[in-house]
């Protein structure tokens, strides 16, 4: 089969490090870790690899991993009824106890249920049986399960390292059980698991890692043997992080802070290299310049690496602390691209978003930058944010000529992309009771930002806006969403997360079909009586506390990091028993 | 720069690894070089690129047991083959390694020729197995004793005619053993020309389909790679290839 499909080395596995474990008896619980994308996209999932390796390590548990196989491969399979099988040994599905999807994004979700469908599942739980895989999902969406209760048996909401451990326990108790319903009301008292079919009583909490330094995975990361989109060692400085940006999902149901300690990053760094042969590092973390100690861990991992052709790449970078040290030490080892987000055009409007950094922290971003060499570099903003106004808009270009300007203090050919989205309202976020604008109107928008671009080094980049509705229907979804997405998948719409893919019209259709309407579930803005359908879903976070920074947003005032300043009592320590786990209560030096 | 060491390498490329592509194989012996603390020259430049060439390609989903690379090293590594097969993934194996005294030419410039066993198989439950070997048989004789054998190849959407039978230098069913392969079909043996172009064992099932007998390749391993010098084909490690060496 493999030798007529595009790409067949996206389903053999044969990764160095591979932990190909036998498959023995009833004390085993076989996990396939599954992720609902191609190999490509989701090999370097740090999630999984996680999961991976300390599952892998323990005598009682065994994890292979799948991937959505394309369309190609998908036929193939259909025609000789072949089932989704593991990468790892080639196993089928049948073969585990558990399909263990990570939920990385929403348009995924259509994968999701095609993957299930091949696995020889009936995708909707209530038809499946006792001698079935349990389906359970973790990752991003579990933070809002509605749209695929009636597809998946149990999430797991939140940091996946001890829960993991306790659902295959529940699983070994149940091997013998003919019905499900046992072995679900029991998943369903395990901390941090919600199970659509034994609605809890109270909230579902999700699950917190008080501290990062006892889960230093992966040790021994997969290398793998064909091109992948991040090909290199990742390493988690921290999870978390405080500084609240009223958009961001992940800032929201992460917290709070835990940093990793610095000798256990620069170990963990130093025995990923060695069992890899990887040659660029990566660290880590939602606003990695955030580090505590980030400054003396770039010294010396440059010290220690540069005469190695390692190099090392920061993600989310925030211009604030961004400094020309922090430029310096990251180009000593091997340029990468360097990407800032200032997410909008004013600091008017970065009040309203939280994302508090001035003109000036970026412009001094950007002078450092060219300054220490980098002749491109990208600025991501979004558009259709609340209270936006089209002077925001254009100044978004207006950023963008200005940065050009500085580079070409330093490069003639300098040049700035700027990389535009369509803002997308998620759950358990400030902006969770915010309406999105049409896509009619973020067109013209990206029209307003042509205009205003008027320099040929200021390249303009944009995304489909139909996307962003079909992403803004599932993320604040209810059960309802579950019928479109099933209507949807049974039509042929797979792969929605690509372009060559998407279909905008099968979700119009089958939305209309159901009586919904995306004006509901996008377009409006809700009121703070509006039942939200993740109300069950427990991150901590205060849902008062949510409201009224909501209302901040509006006043366009803005709410500090609590790393350093005072606790402004979203919940999320009280709540959990935990806290911010970092090096240094001060916040480093603005931009040099 | 009278350290520096020359090494040719033959490796092995089987099993479910053979479904990587010639760029990742590359990356992956990169990978494997890198971990290893291979010692291997950069090329000088703005961009350094660690000094390794490999031969001609192997195409995605053949195997191979006669793989070749040349690398530059800046000192010795006497225990580079343990140490880097260490570091290769399941599948990839050094079979062997000779040191160059000189800049070599070329592997893919100095092989014209390579050799494979190739699993066929007929299309579909169309014959039994012994009327499929004997009319196997007869198709790979009548290519052999044919002047011209015309297929239609396709290039840049354009299709055109091309004798492929200069390009084939031996066909015939292999005796037996590598039976205990998982692979479905029988094994023949066929040599190719790699030059002009690379002759593939596929082009030479069509042609055996053009003849009458409809059938497919199940799996190709490349067993060996030839060079001629004074008109004997060796293998590109043997002493009188390294005698081919550019006048650097």
């Amino acid at each position: 089969m493999l030798p007529r499909v595009r790409k067949p080395a996206r389903y053999i596995g044969g990764e160095k490090n591979l932990i190909a474990k036998a498959h023995e008896g009833a004390e085993q619980v076989k996990f396939l870790l599954a992720f609902p994308d191609a190999y490509e996209i989701g090999q370097p999932n740090l999630g999984l690899a996680i999961l991976y390796e300390l599952l892998n390590e323990r005598d009682d548990c065994l994890a292979e991993r799948t991937y959505a196989p394309w369309p190609d491969l998908e036929e193939q399979m259909r025609s000789q009824e072949i089932p989704l099988f593991s990468v790892d040994t080639h196993m089928p599905a049948a073969a585990f106890d558990v399909l263990a999807f990570t939920l990385p994004s929403e348009l995924l979700c259509t994968n999701v249920l095609n993957m299930i469908d091949l696995a020889g599942l009936p995708v909707r739980s209530s038809d499946r049986l006792g001698s079935h895989p349990l389906v359970i999902a973790g990752g991003h969406g579990a933070f809002n399960p509605e749209p695929l209760s009636e597809f998946i048996d149990a999430f797991a909401v939140g940091d996946g390292e001890e829960v993991a451990v306790e659902i295959a326990d529940v699983i070994r108790r149940h091997r013998a059980d003919e019905s499900r319903e046992s072995i679900l009301r029991d998943l369903a008292s395990v901390p941090g698991v919600y199970v659509p079919a034994c609605p809890p009583s109270g909230l579902v909490e999700k699950r917190v890692v008080a501290s990062l330094a006892d889960y230093p995975y992966p040790k021994k990361p997969l290398v793998p043997v064909t091109e992948v989109v991040h090909d290199r060692l990742s390493v988690e400085i921290f999870r978390g992080c405080q500084r609240s940006c009223r958009f961001c999902q992940a800032g929201m149901v992460t917290r709070p802070t835990r940093e990793r300690p610095a000798e256990q990053i620069k170990e963990m760094v130093r025995g990923g290299l060695a069992s890899t042969g990887f040659e660029d590092v990566s660290l880590l973390s939602l606003s990695s310049a955030d580090y505590s100690g980030i400054a003396p861990l770039l010294a010396d991992m440059v010290r220690d690496y540069s005469s190695d052709k390692v190099s090392l790449s920061l993600p989310s970078l925030r211009v604030d602390a961004f400094t020309v040290g922090l430029a310096a030490d990251i180009q000593e080892v091997k340029r990468t691209g360097l990407t800032f987000a200032p997410e909008a055009g004013t600091w008017r409007l970065r009040q309203v978003i939280n994302k508090t950094v001035t003109d000036a922290d970026l412009f001094s971003a950007v002078e450092g930058a060219f300054s220490q060499g980098w002749r491109r570099i990208k600025l991501y903003f979004m558009i259709g944010l609340p209270t936006e106004t089209d002077d925001d808009v254009v100044s978004i270009a207006k950023l963008g000529r200005a940065a050009v300007e500085i580079g070409r203090k330093y490069h003639k050919g300098a040049s700035v992309t700027l990389s535009v989205g369509a803002f997308v309202p998620k759950a358990h976020t400030p902006f969770q009771w915010a309406a999105m604008d049409r896509p009619e109107e973020i067109f013209r928008k990206v029209e307003l930002l042509k205009g205003a671009a008027g320099d040929r080094s200021v390249n303009l980049r944009w995304q489909d806006p139909r996307t962003s509705v079909v992403e803004g229907i599932i993320s604040r979804g209810d059960a309802r969403i579950g019928n479109v997405i099933e209507a949807v998948w049974r039509k042929g719409g797979v792969f929605q997360e690509w372009s060559e893919y998407f279909d905008a019209e099968l979700w119009l259709e089958a939305m209309a079909d159901e009586g919904l309407s995306a004006d509901d579930y996008c377009f409006t803005e809700r009121s703070r009586d509006d039942p939200l359908p993740w109300a069950h879903i427990y991150v901590g976070v205060y849902s008062d506390w949510l409201w009224n920074d909501w209302q901040s947003a509006i006043a366009e005032a803005i709410t500090e990091d609590c790393r350093w300043s005072d606790c402004y009592d979203c919940g999320v320590c009280m709540e959990f028993g935990v806290e911010n786990v970092i090096g240094s209560g001060r916040p480093r030096v603005r931009s040099a | 720069m009278s350290a520096e060491v020359r090494l040719r390498i033959r490796f092995s490329k089987l099993g479910k690894i053979r479904f990587i592509g010639h760029r990742d194989l590359a990356r992956v012996w990169e990978r494997a070089i890198h971990q290893a603390r291979v010692p291997i020259a950069f090329s000088q430049g703005f961009t350094p690129h660690p000094k390794i060439s490999f031969g001609l390609a192997v195409a995605v989903g053949w195997e191979s047991v006669a793989e070749y690379l040349d690398l530059m090293l800046v000192s010795q590594m006497p225990s580079l083959p343990p140490a880097l097969n260490v570091a290769l993934p399941e599948g990839i194996r050094i079979q062997d390694v000779i040191e160059l005294e000189a800049k070599p030419k070329s592997l893919s410039s100095v092989v014209s020729r390579a050799e494979y066993s190739v699993w066929i198989s007929p299309a579909a439950g169309t014959l039994s197995d012994e009327a499929f070997t004997l009319a196997l048989g007869e198709g790979l004789e009548s290519i052999l004793g044919a002047v011209q054998v015309p297929v239609t190849r396709n290039k840049k959407g354009e299709e055109f005619e091309e004798d492929i039978r200069p390009l084939i230098y031996e066909l015939g069913l292999a005796s037996s053993g590598l039976e205990d392969h998982s692979c479905s079909g029988r094994r023949i043996r066929m040599t190719l020309a790699t030059q002009p172009r690379v002759l593939r064992p596929e082009e030479v099932a069509t042609a055996l389909t053009l003849g009458g007998l409809a059938c497919e390749v199940s799996l190709v391993r490349r067993e060996a790679q030839h060079v001629l010098v004074d008109g004997m084909t060796v293998d590109p490690m043997h002493r009188s290839v390294l005698g081919l060496a550019g006048a650097a």
